[in-house]
């Protein structure tokens, strides 16, 4: 088996930060859904 | 695109420059230092005699922890070069070559500006007040002005450290009262005794990198001293909020039996003659137990608390 290339690696860290944006940014959403149940709750 | 250091950190064969793991950026918020300032923040919050919406609460902890984080990375990003020459700092993303300075600066400021106009947003202007000024401390005062400047740099610096479990406070409640200033005063006196603790058996690595560390500058001797005095005064302010009335028995009777032991450590400290950093054992069991101090201390708070 060859060993992964240089554009193999660079698609390869391009897919984990992806894939690691994604789910801090779903994050995100559901925590601001959240907040603003909290907050319009709270009034 | 230009060359960057993070093309170089993938070899001079690499025709592509290969951006930071998701994991260095991780690594530049210093999780490990993020576990305490975590644990303090959301302590200072369950202390607090108010009932805090659990998002909101979370939120909180959650603004806590990234502004820790911020602060963490700006930290790494203005001692790059001091990083390179500790042994025990030379592995993380900015020195290995894994990351490049600037992705590592707008990582920090980027994260810095979230977790205030979070906190801000969903929790209060008094706690994102706090928050800003403990980030701006920690990397304005401690990392670029006293750090690299005097031995003291670890006392005041100290103070950042000591914010989370005001913030958490100030998250439920919306002021500042007693309590959550002795809670300041406890991490602000612990700092020392712990860090010089620390500093003893690497001090080799502090000298290398030029960091004036009490260790380097004033020698073995005098920094064991140290570490016995500041103990005493942070022991004092441990026990004070019982002593005050402001807690009960259970806070009372772990803080007076942690501190002793603390106390009991740092004089073993002071008393030790060794200067071979493989043979401090009184240096290391002290560095370890002032962590778990800490929590102990901590979580006894929150526990007496939600009992009495």
């Amino acid at each position: 088996m060859n060993p992964p290339s240089d554009e193999d690696l660079l698609r390869a860290r391009q897919r984990s930060r992806s894939i690691a944006t994604a789910l801090v940014l779903a994050a995100l959403v559901i925590l601001f859904f959240l907040l603003t149940i909290a907050k319009m709750s709270g009034r | 695109m230009k060359p960057t250091d993070a093309m170089m950190a993938a070899g001079p064969a690499s025709a592509l420059p290969l951006p930071a793991d998701w994991r260095d950026f991780v690594a530049l918020t210093k999780p490990r230092v993020m576990t305490l300032v975590v644990f303090t923040g959301l302590c200072g919050l369950l202390a607090a005699p108010v009932a805090i919406d659990p998002v909101i609460g979370f939120t909180a902890v959650l603004c806590i922890a990234l502004g820790a984080g911020a602060a963490g990375a700006l930290n790494q990003w203005y001692e790059a070069d001091l990083d390179a020459a500790m042994r025990r700092t030379r592995g993380r993303p900015l020195p290995a070559g894994r990351m490049t300075r600037e992705a590592a600066l707008h990582f920090g400021v980027g994260l810095a500006g979230f977790s205030v106009w979070l906190m801000a947003l969903a929790v209060g202007m008094l706690a994102a007040a706090i928050l800003l000024a403990s980030i701006l401390f920690y990397v304005l005062v401690y990392t670029v002005w006293l750090k690299r400047r005097t031995p003291q740099n670890i006392v005041i610096g100290g103070a950042a450290g000591a914010f989370p479990p005001l913030i958490g406070w100030v998250a439920a409640t919306g002021r500042i009262e007693l309590l959550p200033v002795l809670l300041f005063a406890i991490i602000f006196l612990w700092t020392p005794p712990h860090f010089w603790a620390l500093s003893l058996f690497v001090r080799s690595d502090y000298a290398a990198a030029g960091v004036p560390m009490l260790p380097v500058v004033a020698g073995v001797r005098h920094t064991r001293l140290q570490v016995l005095l500041y103990s005493l005064p942070m022991a004092a302010g441990a026990v004070a909020p019982w002593s005050l009335g402001l807690t009960g028995a259970i806070y009372g009777i772990a803080a007076a039996v942690l501190s002793a032991v603390f106390v009991l450590l740092a004089l073993r400290v002071a008393l030790s003659r060794t200067t071979d950093p493989a043979e401090m054992i009184a240096e290391r069991r002290l560095f370890a137990y002032s962590i778990g101090y800490l929590f102990i201390l901590f979580g006894a708070l929150v526990v007496d608390r939600l009992v009495g």
